[in-house]
């Protein structure tokens, strides 16, 4: 069974997904996929400190959450992932976990990165590594909040 | 270093400028004020220009003003506070707090100031109903 919403989003845990995606897909879990965040006490605790009661947030290394997200036994019913950018699904992929759907939340402005939507700029690497997640069967769309349109990876990139 | 107050305001979308310009209406101008949104630009590179504000200013006590506890702009105002001591972060911003804030910045003690920017913040919350 598939995640309610897999998504990359650089913010991870904020108020777009804390107030705006689970309330409407009336979620009950958010998986954090980043090794980064993960290994780093203090920046767990912060984006554990404001989840709400009636949710449950872990976080979780890229190789945990991929035997997480792998189990059959598990059931992500009700589950948002958060991660920050395509190269970690990818990374996900060499450990033995692809998602069937891809939510493009947000990666947001740097130098090196082109702007395609308000909400998404990517550099050459960013966009190469959408191409591979694409081509391994992969369906990419980009949509930052759930009232907003929702645009494919071809049109976008087009 | 001075004892200058730097502040900012980080919110979604145009909210801080909005909220600058009202206190502005209402107080006059202000200095030393910087403000942000989380509509274009990574945590990183708002990260970078805030922390080239701090680094230009030479401040002992800064004020960090952002909307929603747990959204973006609050994460990285806490990223910053665990960089930087004389940061106090405060969320929920509103405008009578503003205005007690900008009133007293040069004429309190900073942590009496942060106390009554807070409690004034809070107090400017009511409901009228019924004419009660």
């Amino acid at each position: 069974m598939d995640v309610q919403l897999f998504r990359i989003d650089d913010r991870l845990i904020h108020g777009q997904v804390v107030l705006g995606w689970v309330k409407y897909l009336e979620s009950r879990r958010i998986v954090l996929c980043d090794d980064a965040v993960a290994r780093n006490e203090w920046e767990r605790e912060l984006y554990l400190s404001c989840i709400p009661t009636d949710l449950e947030a872990v976080i979780m290394n890229i190789k945990e959450a991929s035997e997480y997200l792998s189990d059959s036994i598990i059931n992500p019913d009700r589950t948002i992932v958060l991660v920050k950018s395509p190269g970690t699904i990818l990374q996900l992929a060499e450990q033995g976990f692809l998602p069937s759907k891809i939510n493009v939340g947000g990666i947001h402005f740097a130098e090196d990165r082109k702007r395609y939507l308000s909400y998404l700029f990517l550099n050459e690497a960013e966009v190469k590594d959408l191409k591979s997640l694409a081509e391994k069967g992969c369906q990419i769309t980009c949509q930052d909040v759930p009232t907003g349109r929702s645009y494919s990876l071809e049109e976008i990139l087009r | 270093m001075s004892d200058t107050r730097l502040t900012f305001i980080i919110a979604h979308s145009n909210l801080a400028k909005a909220l600058l310009n009202s206190v502005e209406k209402i107080l006059g101008e202000q200095d030393h004020t910087f403000i942000y949104s989380n509509e274009h630009d990574s945590m990183t590179v708002l990260a970078n220009k805030i922390e080239a504000r701090i680094k230009a200013s030479h401040a002992e006590n800064i004020v960090c003003f952002t909307d929603l506890k747990g959204g973006s702009c609050w994460n990285l105002a806490s990223m910053l506070n665990r960089k930087y001591k004389e940061i106090i972060v405060i969320s929920g911003v509103n405008l009578p707090m503003l205005t007690t804030y900008f009133n007293n910045r040069h004429k309190m003690a900073f942590g009496e100031l942060i106390d009554k920017t807070v409690a004034d913040g809070c107090r400017g919350i009511t409901k009228l109903q019924d004419g009660k």
